[in-house]
């Protein structure tokens, strides 16, 4: 019984250490699943993405995602910006940006617009100029409806 | 292509993402997902099995294996149409590469001396009508 039992088991982690190896390479088709703007890009227009996003580049228009939008340094944007999460650390000239849950100011972003999220976190030498406004999740579906029914 | 193109350089619309609109891009750019409108790039588009584009496309070079359903390509240097691909539009290119099962309906012709250059400086008026969304005044 005891020796049948022990067998099941180093059976059961062979078995899982054969769906570790196999699900091994799934962190490097992740990496195609984020849509980049990478700097010298531009996109004008209206972008809805059921993945991650970083900007690099210029945008400029309507952007939903679902998941985390990052904004790096040398970004600019203009335009409404609906996202779940967002990290932001680049340069915004106008317009509203909405989170879902969580908006991250991190050191050296610049704002003009206004923010709307759940939660928000802000760093030191973030410059931001605009209102502020916490919103729940309805108020979010509700405002980024247009934009995120591109995806259906 | 080269093997040692860095990642982060490269522009990326990845499958589940939708855009309308307009792409000016220095670099290269690989789109795996849906895009309707102008893309003006300086490097090489890459297009994946699902990717859907319509819309003008202007580049330097094109690999292209996903569908385009109306549009046009002006590809200065090379388009390949891989296998599998599926296009309906005009083409015009200085060179051009096609597999055995790509499928083709529409016009080919070789670039003419000032037709790319002309097709690279004005955006077509396309993708203007589909963002006049209530900005009259």
């Amino acid at each position: 019984m005891i020796l049948g039992k022990k067998n099941n088991v180093s059976e059961e982690t062979v078995k899982n250490e054969h769906t570790i190896m196999a699900t091994n390479p799934i962190p490097s088709n992740n990496m195609n699943d984020v849509n980049r703007i990478a700097l010298g890009t531009k996109l004008v227009g209206d972008f809805a993405s059921s993945n991650d996003i970083r900007i690099d580049g210029d945008f400029e228009g309507r952007l939903y995602c679902a998941g985390r939008l990052v904004v790096g340094e040398k970004a600019i944007l203009k335009g409404d910006f609906y996202c779940t999460d967002i990290d932001f650390c680049g340069t915004m000239k106008g317009g509203n940006i909405y989170a879902k849950e969580t908006l991250s100011l991190k050191s050296g972003c610049a704002i003009e617009g206004n923010l709307y999220f759940q939660r928000f976190q802000v760093e030191l030498d973030s410059r931001f100029t605009g209102a502020c406004k916490v919103i729940g999740e309805a108020e979010f579906n509700k405002v980024s409806a247009p934009v995120s029914a591109m995806l259906k | 292509m080269d093997n040692n193109v860095n990642l982060n350089e490269v522009s990326r619309i990845s499958s589940g993402t939708s855009f309308k609109g307009e792409i000016t891009c220095t670099g290269d750019i690989r789109v795996d997902g849906k895009f309707d409108g102008t893309l003006n790039s300086k490097g090489r588009l890459v297009a994946g099995e699902k990717a859907v584009i319509n819309g003008d496309v202007i580049c330097q070079n094109v690999d292209f294996s996903g569908r385009m359903d109306k549009g046009t390509f002006y590809v200065a240097d090379t388009l390949t149409l891989k296998g599998g691909c599926s296009v309906t539009g005009d083409l015009r290119y200085k060179r051009l590469q096609v597999d055995l099962d790509a499928k083709i309906t529409g016009t080919l012709s070789v670039l003419k001396d000032n037709e790319f250059a002309k097709a690279a400086e004005k955006p077509i008026e396309k993708a203007e009508k589909s963002d006049d969304t209530g900005k009259e005044e």
